[in-house]
């Protein structure tokens, strides 16, 4: 038989064989879907909890290749899961930026329930990225933070960026940000402006319920559901694509509730009153102006976003008041931005390098302006703790008390520490040794046990 | 290549999503998702005063109870919360107030060292009782 001959008859049974094989494994595969078995893990970065605030919770990405600072804080949108930062291993925006030598923090807001119903715009802005903020300060002696908004969440550390100018923040990214509502698309737009009333979204628990907010992303693109239903039979053979299907649509479809008292403030602020745009924002009564936001400013577009279009986030460079501001537009929707090989090998990098040029290495200065300011607002005794103790020492136990408590007492505050000092140097016959260390309360001690040495005895 | 289903499938849903995305898009939807919500909102709301009344009537709890309670709690949980960050903001201010006082008070004492450096004074621990 020629070779020909031999193709002509075995070809079909090979296209036979590989498509019995294709269909086995593609029923198979559905079969496991739909019993759950070997469902696709999401959000496998080693993480440690550094605390939680009623539903929220500060998560801290563990690393041993820490090389950047300041850390990064994550802030993902409120109605959405926050694993989409963390999606799978190779496909992570967290797994991407620990890889590049950063220290990277998230913030999950949680699912809230009744207890969350009255949360406003400010719980998040005024109490919960604060205390995140300055924890994570804390834990870095002072490194400040690189704060990065991820949609809604870009629109909370906006907020929180431009009502406290004052907190330790670095560095400000903005990934997908929705800043000028009249541009989002109008199947967004529903509650509000003479559309839906707000208190009909709202249910029985005060929140509007995760399936409204699933319902309210669906209208965007309404043949979307069914298209993935149909990639799913089409593909079901392929593993790897089982595996990203799952993962996707577990988040896709796995929205969490909108607190209520945020929604309302959000309709009526944000959209009926374009109030970022306009400038009319007001949070706890007070107004709030973007133009206070004077940190190293980076503002991620995605060209191909449905759900934030370019238009929407567009004004935000010009309202910020930043020296060293950028805008980088991704050819890339709302998910791809961080999601999928493109961003793996293009979006991802580009973000990661803006921040790696805004920090500092370990064991160097802080890189930027912004950076440099918080490390110095932060440390501001540097320059006089290389001091020689044995003279601060010496002439602490010389210059007498009363100075000091003169002091304390002008500030107001520190009666305590004074007191326990006056008290013990007043002390017949005692000595006392006055250290640098004697400034942090815990520390601040007055020695009393014999002569101290003139070299300064205080550790 | 796509198996013929899926290309059936595709040559309709891209005529169809277009459509379908301005119909979503445009005021009549609106009108009716407002409606819609109303209606909907007026019969849970009817429903529930109806079975409500039902379930009273044998001394039984309707879900309007466990709703009502479980607001309370959430609402109470909430005030617990703020409190706790109202002690946590108090107890921080204190300390960053100790911290600044206590810069202040080593301040002062590294200004008398300077004064006591450029008089060459002897070191002297001794602290007179």
């Amino acid at each position: 038989m020629s070779e020909t001959q031999t193709k002509a008859i075995t070809s079909p049974l090979t296209f036979l064989v590989e498509q019995s094989t294709k269909n086995m494994q593609a029923g198979w595969n559905i079969t496991k879907h739909m019993l759950g078995i070997d469902w696709a893990k999401t959000s496998q970065s080693p993480r440690d909890e550094v605390y939680s605030d009623g539903k929220a919770t500060l998560w801290h990405y563990r690393s041993n290749q820490v090389r950047f600072g300041p850390p990064v804080l994550l802030i993902p949108s409120l109605v959405s899961r926050a694993f989409i930062l963390d999606l799978q291993p190779g496909n992570s925006l967290v797994e991407h930026l620990v890889g590049q030598g950063l220290d990277v923090y998230m913030m999950d807001w949680g699912e809230p329930d009744e207890a969350d119903a009255a949360n406003t715009l400010e719980t998040y802005t005024h109490h919960m990225l604060p205390r995140a903020v300055r924890e994570i300060d804390r834990r870095h002696q002072g490194s400040g933070v690189t704060l990065f908004g991820y949609c809604f969440g870009g629109v909370l550390t906006l907020l929180y960026a431009a009502s406290h100018p004052e907190d330790p923040v670095a560095n400000l990214v903005q990934l997908a940000t929705p800043v000028d509502f009249e541009q989002m698309p109008k199947s967004m737009r529903i509650a509000g402006s003479g559309g839906v009333d707000p208190d009909h979204v709202v249910d029985e628990t005060g929140n509007v319920p995760a399936a409204a907010v699933r319902r309210s992303f669906s209208f965007l693109t309404p043949t979307a559901d069914i298209s993935t239903i149909a990639d799913f039979f089409e593909k079901a053979h392929d593993d790897k694509f089982l595996n990203n299907y799952q993962a996707m649509t577990s988040w896709t479809r796995n929205h969490v509730p909108f607190p209520g008292a945020a929604f309302r403030q959000t309709v009526t602020m944000l959209q009926e009153n374009n109030a970022i745009v306009n400038n009319t924002l007001v949070l706890n009564g007070t107004p709030v102006d973007l133009a206070d936001i004077t940190v190293p400013f980076l503002n991620i577009l995605g060209e191909k976003d449905h759900i934030v279009p370019p238009e929407g986030s567009e004004p935000l460079a010009a309202m910020i008041g930043s020296d060293d501001k950028t805008d980088l537009r991704l050819n890339a929707g709302h998910v791809g931005m961080i999601i999928g090989s493109s961003s793996r090998k293009r979006h991802m990098p580009a973000i990661s390098e803006w921040i790696v040029e805004r920090s500092y290495g370990s064991g160097e200065g802080p890189k930027s302006a912004a950076a440099a300011k918080v490390a110095a607002k932060r440390k501001p005794r540097a320059k006089k703790a290389t001091r020689p103790r044995a003279t601060k020492t010496a002439a602490a136990a010389k210059t007498g008390v009363a100075a000091k408590t003169g002091v304390a007492a002008k500030n107001g505050v520190a009666k305590k520490a004074t007191e326990k000092a006056v008290a013990k140097k007043a002390a017949p016959g005692k000595k006392a040794v006055a250290s640098k260390k004697a400034a942090s309360a815990k520390k601040a001690t007055a020695s009393t046990n014999g002569t101290a040495p003139a070299n300064g005895a205080a550790s | 290549m796509k198996p013929l289903w899926r290309q059936l499938f595709d040559s309709v849903e891209q005529n169809a999503a277009p459509l379908m995305q301005d119909a979503t898009a445009s005021p009549a939807f609106a009108d009716f998702m407002k409606v819609a919500a109303k209606i909907t909102n007026d019969v849970n709301r009817q429903g529930e005063a109806m079975t409500r009344q039902w379930l009273h009537m044998w001394n039984l709890p309707a879900a309007g109870d466990v709703s009502s309670l479980k607001k309370k709690i959430g609402s109470l949980e909430n005030e617990v919360r703020s409190l706790q960050r109202m002690v946590e903001e108090n107890q921080r201010l204190q300390r960053e107030t100790l911290e600044v006082a206590q810069a202040a008070f080593v301040d002062e004492i590294d200004l008398e060292i300077d004064d006591n450096d450029a008089d060459e004074a002897p070191v002297d621990l001794q602290v007179a009782s």
